[in-house]
């Protein structure tokens, strides 16, 4: 369960990390070589994303708030992201599992930003900022995807 | 469970930082510092003599001439520097106020960037500094004011935040060009060493800021010694008091001593229920309710039966759902008290609060603890319901885990109980009423006052206030007062014939 501040931007750092090689890992692959530009994009973003909410739960964090106690209990197992490329989908697969990512990556940052907008507003802006970000991409990938049908 | 790596990986032996240098103490007598969530010990610190702080005093006092001709703004890039070397190891220090002290890393990391706060409006001190002038006093004659530099001062630190607390006072000092000695916790002296490190890194000249571990023995040289100009205190009443400020007083040095607290939190009806809750548990359970401005006393308003009974079952549901273990595992949300000494003090009013027939409604001496580590710092949370003002529960501070609920049948009861307590260090207030809002903070005699904000811990920016016994001294710790705390105000007149 993740349930306090700490754990929560650990989590999500590694979620981001994790998405970000995800789509390096497409962008490397000849296969996927007409998605390259928006993976390369998204990995970026991925990273400026992390690094956004890590500086934002930092600079703001204070002995003073309620950083153990503002999230109700989200359970990490449901925002477990499949980003194996091992049995070498295709392109239109990769898609799919990209935008699988994109919409439990949302969901973990809007549901970040609600259970923590009474009592750690700032924290809350930046996941709501980035979760925002997610639908767009999410969006793309369709687009994409629905190009290559 | 997965423990975030540990930064202290063997006992250190630590020394004293005089004149720029690390040195050893003239005392041969160490004490073991201890993680309390692990009983391992990670530290010995000296404890210091008369004649280590004769040292720092000396090398203090020899700086200062230079100090205080180097200009405001040269002052002020050293902190720019120390501020770059403090994010650069922000999350080490945190991780080691966790092993000093006990608390959870969210927590420390909190008060580290509390700390460097401090430091961020140090960087200010050339507008902060300033004087004031006035022309034409009389015809052809103007007047104004400059700030001077007094010369050493010196900081006593608490255990309970041993990051933070120097750094409420040394930057300001130094920037406005006096010199330093901070006398660390022996209990927790690991993050001040730490951030001497970064202070030798950076480069600040001899004899600018010093450090000298130890006990009471530093404290009486200290307020003893006639070149210390002023000095700090952050800790209990009766030390501040009888100890630090008669001393200091009567020597006729500055003083600030912000002493204990006993901090009331009032519920209305028509608290938002759920976000007060929350923040009631980082009131009273935060730091494992060992800082001066924790919730001790919670007291609900109202004659509503079923308003109090459903308020107080969730915050004692919540309350004991709190994951207690060692504040390196990120999912805990409250560590140990920082030495089994702390517990039993707190163990002794839990019993005295029995004995005075008040209910126990959640008794914090039964409780899970996460992780193998041996209890003996441990304690969950209690709470106590049936409390009455005259009660010892409700009137002497616990420093730790123990919510004391008492109730009041209007506001204005509620504000003749937080004024009746000797203390005045923070009360708040959680309501959706403007005008409730309004009352308490007109009327309350408190330093700090929180509207639906449980610990009202003031910014860097601002004074920490408190009143009563919670204070000694007129200027307060951080924002202007710290200005004035630290420089003398000259008054010059002139005339040109």
């Amino acid at each position: 369960m993740l349930n306090t501040a700490s754990l929560i931007i650990s989590f999500y750092s590694r979620l981001e990390d994790q998405i970000a090689g995800f789509y390096e890992d497409l962008a490397r692959n000849e296969r996927y070589s007409d998605g390259r530009g928006t993976f390369l994009a998204f990995a970026k973003e991925n990273k400026k994303h992390k690094e956004m909410v890590q500086r934002t739960y930092r600079e703001v964090i204070t002995d003073a708030i309620e950083t153990g106690f503002s999230f109700s209990r989200l359970d990490e197992r449901d925002y477990q992201v499949n980003t194996s490329l091992i049995e070498g989908p295709s392109f239109s697969d990769a898609l799919k599992m990209a935008i699988d990512i994109e919409d439990k990556s949302f969901r973990f940052c809007a549901n970040v930003s609600e259970s923590s907008k009474a009592l750690l507003a700032d924290i809350s802006q930046a996941f709501a900022w980035v979760a925002n970000r997610k639908a767009k991409r999410k969006d793309i990938l369709e687009s994409l995807f629905n190009e290559k049908k | 469970m997965v423990l975030l790596e540990e930064p202290i990986k063997e006992v250190q032996t630590l020394r004293n930082y005089i004149n720029g240098e690390w040195v050893e103490p003239e005392s041969d007598e160490f004490k073991d510092v201890v993680n309390p969530a692990t009983m391992k010990v990670i530290a010995k610190v000296p404890i210091s003599n008369a004649e280590d702080v004769r040292k720092a005093v000396e090398a203090a006092q020899e700086s200062f001439p230079g100090w205080r001709r180097t200009t405001p703004l040269a002052r002020a890039r050293y902190f720019f520097r120390l501020k770059e070397h403090l994010e650069e190891n922000f999350e080490e220090i945190s991780r080691v106020g966790v092993m000093e002290h006990g608390k959870t890393i969210d927590e420390s990391r909190g008060e580290t960037r509390r700390g460097i706060e401090n430091a961020e409006v140090a960087m200010g001190i050339p507008s902060l500094m300033m004087g004031y002038n006035l022309e034409d006093i009389a015809r052809g004659i103007d007047e104004y004011v400059i700030r001077q530099p007094l010369g050493v001062f010196a900081c006593i630190a608490p255990f309970n935040f041993p990051f933070m607390v120097p750094l409420w006072f040394m930057p300001c000092a130094v920037a406005t060009g006096n010199t330093y000695i901070i006398k660390p916790s022996p209990w927790t002296p690991l993050s001040q060493t730490k951030l001497f490190e970064l202070i030798d890194e950076v480069g600040f000249p001899p004899g600018v800021i010093n450090m000298v571990h130890g006990d009471v023995e530093v404290v009486n040289a200290l307020l003893k010694h006639p070149d210390v100009r002023g000095v700090s205190f952050v800790g209990s009443t009766r030390v501040g008091r009888e100890i630090i400020y008669k001393e200091a007083a009567s020597q006729g040095k500055r003083v600030q001593a912000q002493c204990g607290a006993k901090n009331f939190i009032v519920v209305m009806p028509d608290a938002v229920v759920d976000r007060t809750v929350a923040s009631l548990m980082s009131s009273f359970y935060g730091n494992t309710g060992q800082r001066c401005l924790s919730g001790a006393n919670l007291v609900i308003v109202g004659e509503d039966e079923s308003f109090y009974h459903s308020f107080v079952k969730k915050v004692a549901e919540t309350a004991s759902n709190i994951r207690i273990g060692y504040g390196l595992d990120e999912s805990i949300q409250m560590g140990p008290l920082q030495a089994v000494v702390r517990k039993k003090r707190v163990l002794r009013y839990i019993e005295k609060g029995l004995e005075e027939g008040a209910k126990l409604t959640l008794d914090g001496r039964e409780f899970k603890l996460v992780g193998g580590y041996p209890k003996n710092c441990f304690l969950g949370p209690s709470i106590f319901e049936d409390v009455t003002t005259d009660m010892v529960i409700a009137r002497e501070e616990i420093f730790g885990p123990v919510m004391s609920v008492i109730r009041a049948k209007d506001l204005g009861q509620a504000i003749e109980m937080i004024n009746g307590s000797s203390y005045g260090n923070q009360a708040a207030i959680f309501t959706s009423s403007g005008r409730a809002y309004r009352q308490f903070q007109y009327e309350v005699q408190c330093g700090n006052i929180g509207i639906n904000i449980g610990i009202a811990a003031p910014m860097a920016f601002f004074p920490f206030s408190g009143m009563k016994d919670s204070f000694f001294g007129d200027l307060h710790g951080q924002g202007r007062d710290a200005i004035n705390f630290f420089t003398e105000r000259k008054v010059v007149i002139v005339r040109w014939f």
